[in-house]
């Protein structure tokens, strides 16, 4: 029976082959000899997959012990080949006993790996800029028949910046374990070509050929010949030449740059065409526009073209612009442009109507929305200190409606209605408008029940508890999206990059509600197969790994990916961090995340000249005591900064800082180890300091110092500073008879350990509105830390920041600080041991504005000159509001407080009893203007002390001082801190 | 006998390793096997009872349209557009079968075997061709806008010449040329939707010789 059942299946065999052949091909043929036959192996060639073995077998339908079918082997072939992992796919069969042997012979799929440009010239352009030009992109499949693509774009980069003779060879290294090539373009160029005389055609009646080629910018400034070319420089020449055209009112002017010609290796002439158009005159009639108004309104200047559209764009922007002076029916029209023999005159017709101020806005009928979010959301606004005329007109007016509709709309207000009148001559006055907003909302739609169905994976049960519609919760659209954006998002997270959301809502058992239904189809979930790291260098690859918030395994998630990017950017120690998934398009549920990382520069070097401006003057001349307080001083300032990044390869910094200015000399070098111990929450740094300064006037500080100090970060408000410093402060050109103050006046070594405490709840620490911050200051200075003088330092400050409406910012500050003495030298005066250098002083524009930069507080009874105190307390309140535009706000403060001999003797008493007393408290108003800037507001402060301190001066010199004070016979004069005082900086007080 | 079948053994099977299939051209993802293009060109020669072509041209025209048919799935894919499904594949087959077999099964594997084909060969080209109907119906066909000018002027160029304009015949036509004009109209934003797509899509042809035109020469890697 068997040996019938064999030679059956060897005639169909017979049949079909016979049919194959005559109908198919070799392949053909022997699939279908095989069909039906048990697959005995499936082997791979070669046998190291690019997909591990279970995910490989997995993907094929073609299963060992059961039946071979071609169109298995086709459907394997697909799959494989949708993994984006193969290039080439062919499959053999050979016949073995039991059945049919089936092997798959592949050939990978290369992809980009690390593209890198090794160069020998100086920028521009940046490797960034070459690798870029390249096209080639992180994790796409490699292609080398984009290469000659490739450096076609490097090369024309390169050209575009004066570099006309490059050679550029691609090097590839081939990365089997990820099947990646490494593309590094060897770029040698030369020197840089300059620019040399443009030729320039076209009609050079209106600009000659002078004025364009001094227009370009290209020549050098106060010497002979022409600067380098660089992509930058071309454009910047070319758009001035356009700029000039315009200026001389040939807005169509076309200057059209043909390309640079190598004259040699070193010089590059630049064609350019220039084409000046006709004269076209922009103008308005009916009301005066100031010409750079215009500019900004009509885009022609802009776009150096004239067409309905922009014509167009024009009139609105001038009816805004007359708007918001106050002409609320402004209009402008724009007739025919007339056109004459080469002149094109252009009219803005302007009926600015009268003149209006918005006095009043009634919001009516809202129930749901208080009249201030609904007010959050209107251009329509009524006069303010800001806008003395108010904001209306009807495009605005049209516009508030839409949005608070909408607004109600998306909170289930689905039949709201929203209508607005403006009332002219409000209450009998002329010109004076009133709007009235009339709010209709109608009912409330909710969702009756929330059904999500789909959820397999992910447990969406934390997520459900956040949507937005909710059972109860208003019903709309804009909610549906939200939440659609939120079950999206988690699912990203999670790794599923395909899954959709498909919502339904059917009207509930109750009127105005609605049943919904979610449906979340998951799609395949994507995990992490390996983080693959590339371009370090000198980089530790721990310091990297401990950055990875990735693991493999973990959910190929997006933000997990740009957190780990933004970590690794925050290192300070690379100059580009590239991310991308390998294989983007390929169907495999394991993929290769790829972070290529250039390392940037290890070392920089600033130098910065400046100077300061400030009440820091008076002459420190140590045989002149004519001016105890201090006075408005300028002083040349050279800042130099040497940085190596990276040290070690482990992220941390070497920093030498250096000062040069007439009140100051400082040199400080820092090393910083960013998360020592492996701790995200730490950062550790140990300084070496020299410091000479007349930041007092009484004495010039020399201090020299280290410290060590370890940062560790509790929360994202609340850090913790751990400091040691042992430092060496010597005293100098003292302006005091040093006999007087022995002690005080001795150099003395502290060692002081710190803690201090910060809380920083602000919004903006640059420029807070709102929030908190504190900070407690503790230090201990003892003989067992090698200190000379023992005392403790509590300093203690609490500042607090309110709104108050939309646009005030109430802000106040308090600090507290005292400084006793606990171990007292035998030859120290008991009532004030601690040396002048570790004493508190205080006064100026951060801690109290009545007073010069540190001229609060005791002072000698026979100079005047400060001698600090040991302890302090400041309250300022600043009451922070718009003045002008979006940039400029005003201030106005109270500065309350002083510097106090000891804790005792801080008192709230505002009048001084007599010149030798110091120990009360000093108030100043005033006003002040901050210019809004990226690196914080510009600061300018003008005060009013109402109490400055009296004191006695000694009206000689300092020889004269030493004189009569072994004669006993010095004499003293009153004198006084000056009542009006103006700090300039930048920064917020506080 | 037995002498006869054991030589038939020997010359069927193989001495060694042959290649059954391999990748052919690659649209995106998608791949297509040369099997693929041999059974498209034995499955439409069958199913238009004519003799299968396997030469280069009829092979390119076979990887052309499966590049469509490939690109037409993706897009079906991505917009979960409605697949035909078992039991309803079965009922082409079977009304297949009654239409052309007089409902003999026998008789319709006999005719496959001779284009060595299956029955579900011929069930998966069937379903294919009936999705990719459904694809265009809710693609296409709903963007198309016919007027009753295109109407009338259809059938005034398919109206005899001299012959008066008949409205009564143009009543009772309309509907059907509405439908032709339809089709036709979305036949061609479906062409041009494809070509767009093939713009789009990184088609390689690994098979070369299947490429419709020689691809310039690529420098070889490096290694």
């Amino acid at each position: 029976m068997r040996q019938c059942h064999v030679i059956v299946l060897l005639i169909v065999r017979l049949v079909v082959l016979c049919c194959a052949i005559a109908t198919g091909r070799a392949g053909a043929q022997m699939a279908a000899v095989f069909e039906g036959e048990r697959v005995v192996n499936i082997s791979f060639e070669p046998a190291h997959q690019p997909l591990e073995g279970r995910e490989l077998f997995d993907l094929l339908p073609l299963k060992r012990n059961e039946s071979y079918h071609a169109a298995a082997v086709r459907t394997a072939i697909g799959r494989l080949y949708a993994t984006g992992r193969y290039e080439d796919i062919q499959v053999d069969t050979s016949s073995v006993p039991g059945g049919v042997s089936v092997r798959f012979i592949t050939k990978n799929t290369w992809f980009t790996g690390n593209v890198a440009a090794d160069t020998d010239f100086a920028e521009p352009p940046s490797r960034g800029q070459l690798v870029n030009a390249s096209r080639l992109r992180l994790g796409e499949a490699f292609d080398m028949a984009r290469i000659p693509a490739a450096i076609d774009g490097i090369r024309k980069l390169l050209i575009d910046n004066g570099y006309f003779e490059p050679d550029i060879k691609p090097v590839y290294k081939y990365d089997d374990e990820f099947q990646q090539v490494q593309v590094t373009f060897t770029i040698h160029t030369g020197k840089r070509a300059h620019y040399s005389e443009p030729k320039i055609t076209g009609d050079v009646t209106v600009l000659s050929k002078a004025d364009i080629i001094r227009a370009t910018g290209w020549r050098r400034f106060l010497l002979s010949g022409y600067n380098g070319i660089t992509s930058t420089a071309t454009r910047r020449g070319i758009d001035n030449i356009r700029l000039k055209y315009t200026n001389s009112n040939r807005v169509l002017a076309t200057v059209v740059l043909n390309g640079i010609e190598p004259l040699s290796s070193l010089r590059g002439e630049a064609a350019i065409t220039v084409t000046p158009g006709p004269l076209v005159n922009i103008h308005t009639t009916g009301a005066r526009v100031p010409k750079r108004e215009l500019r900004d309104a009509v885009p022609v200047f802009e776009e150096h073209a004239i067409d309905p559209d922009l014509l167009a764009e024009g009139s609105t922007n001038l009816r805004s612009y007359f708007q918001a002076q106050g002409y609320f029916d402004a209009q402008v029209s724009v007739p025919q442009q007339k056109l004459t023999a080469n002149a094109t005159e252009i009219e803005y017709v302007v009926d600015r109507g009268h003149l209006h101020r918005l006095v009043n806005l009634e919001i009516a009928g809202n129930k749901y929305f208080d009249a201030h979010t609904i007010r959050e959301r209107m251009f329509i606004a009524p006069k303010s200190f800001e806008n003395r005329r108010g904001r209306y007109s009807e495009a605005y007016r049209r516009r508030d409606i839409e949005a608070i509709k909408a607004l109600y709309e998306s909170n289930g207000f689905r039949d709201a209605k929203v209508t607005a009148k403006a009332v002219d001559d409000y209450l009998g006055r002329t010109g004076d408008i009133g709007a009235i907003l009339t709010i209709e909302e109608g009912a409330q739609y909710t969702v009756s029940a929330l059904e999500i169905k789909g959820p397999k994976i992910v447990d969406l049960a934390k997520a459900a508890v956040t949507l937005s519609s909710q059972a109860g919760q208003p019903f709309s659209e804009f909610n549906v999206a939200s939440d659609r954006q939120t079950i999206i998002g988690l699912y990203g997270e999670q790794g599923f990059p395909g899954a959709t959301f498909e919502w339904e809502a059917k009207p509930g058992p109750a009127p105005h509600t609605f049943n919904l239904e979610f449906t979340i189809s998951e799609g395949v979930r994507q995990t992490v197969r390996e983080v693959v790291i590339s371009g370090l260098k000198t980089t530790m690859p721990e310091l990297v790994n401990r950055q990875l918030q990735l693991n493999p395994g973990s959910p190929l998630s997006p933000p997990a990916m740009a957190e780990t990017q933004r970590r690794l950017a925050d290192l300070g120690i690379f100059a580009q961090v590239n991310m991308a998934v390998q294989n983007p398009e390929g169907e495999e549920s394991r993929k290769y995340v790829l972070f290529n990382l250039e390392e940037a520069s290890r070392y920089s070097l600033t130098v910065a000249p400046g100077f300061e401006f400030a009440k820091i003057g008076g002459s420190n001349a140590v045989t002149d005591l004519s001016d105890p307080g201090g006075g408005p001083g300028i002083s040349p300032r050279l800042s130099v900064a040497l940085t190596r990044i990276n040290f070690r390869g482990r992220g941390e910094s070497l920093n030498f800082q250096g000062r040069l200015s007439n009140f100051q000399k400082r040199a400080i070098g820092s090393y910083f180890v960013p998360k020592p111990f492996n701790s995200p929450s730490l950062d550790a740094a140990f300084s070496i300091l020299y410091d000479d300064t007349h930041d007092v006037r009484t004495f010039q500080s020399k201090r020299e110092e280290v410290s060590a100090q370890l940062t560790q970060r509790f929360s994202k408000p609340i850090t913790v500073f751990y400091r040691f410093t042992y430092r060496h402060v010597g005293v100098d050109n003292l302006k005091i008879n040093p006999l007087l103050v022995p002690r005080l006046a001795q150099s003395v070594r502290v060692g002081l350990a710190a803690f201090n405490l910060a809380q920083d709840r602000r919004d903006d620490p640059l420029d807070p509105h709102r929030g908190i911050y504190n900070t407690l200051d503790a230090a201990f200075a003892t003989k067992a830390f090698g200190s000379q003088t023992s005392f403790i330092r509590l300093l203690g400050r609490n500042a607090t920041y309110y709104r108050l409406g939309q646009k005030l910012v109430l802000a106040r500050q308090t600090q507290i600080g005292i400084q006793p003495a606990f171990v007292i030298p035998a030859d120290s005066d008991p009532n004030d041991p601690i040396p002048l250098p570790e004493r508190f002083f205080g006064g100026g524009g951060n801690t109290h504005r009545g007073f010069p930069e540190n001229q609060a507080g005791p002072r000698d009874a026979l100079t005047g000159f400060p001698l600090g105190g040991s302890a302090l307390f400041f309250n300022t309140v600043e009451m922070r509001f718009p003045l002008l535009g979006a940039n400029v706000n005003g201030v106005l403060f109270e500065d309350a407080g002083n510097i106090y001999s000891s804790l005792s003797k801080i008192s709230f008493r505002a009048s001084q009893k007599s010149n030798a007393d110091f120990n009360y408290m000093v108030h100043a108003a005033g006003f002040g203007i901050r210019y809004r800037t990226p690196v914080g507001p510009l600061r300018l402060d003008l005060a009013y002390s109402i109490n400055p301190p009296r004191f006695n001066g000694f009206p000689g010199s300092y020889p004269q001082l030493v004189q009569c004070s072994v004669k006993g016979t010095c004499l003293s004069e009153p004198q006084k801190i000056s009542h009006f005082q103006f700090f300039f900086s930048i920064g917020q007080a506080f | 006998m037995r002498l006869f079948l054991l030589f038939a053994i020997l010359a069927v099977l193989p001495a060694g390793a042959e290649v059954v299939d391999r990748v052919a051209v690659a649209a995106g993802t998608k791949v297509i096997t040369e099997s693929e293009i041999a059974l498209r060109i034995r499955l439409t020669a069958f199913q238009n009872g004519e003799l299968p072509d396997l030469s280069l041209p009829s092979r390119q025209q076979a990887a052309a349209r499966l590049i469509d048919q490939k690109l037409i799935e993706r897009e079906m894919e991505v917009g979960r557009y409605p697949h035909l499904q078992e039991p309803l594949t079965k009922k082409l087959l079977n009304e297949f079968l009654q239409e052309n077999y007089n409902s003999d099964p026998a008789a319709l594997v006999l005719a496959l075997t001779e284009y060595a084909l299956f029955p579900e060969d011929l069930e998966e080209d069937l379903a294919r061709q009936a999705d990719l109907l459904t694809f265009l119906n809710l693609r296409f066909r709903p963007a198309v806008q016919v007027s009753d000018d295109a109407v009338r002027k259809s059938f005034d160029e398919r109206t005899p010449a001299g012959a008066a304009a008949d409205e009564q015949a143009f009543s009772s036509l309309r509907a059907a040329i509405e439908q032709r004009l339809t089709t036709e109209e979305a036949d061609t934003d479906l062409d041009v939707w494809l070509q767009d797509q093939k713009a789009r899509t990184k088609i390689v042809y690994v098979e070369r010789e299947l490429a419709p035109a020689i691809p310039a020469a690529v420098p070889d890697v490096a290694r």
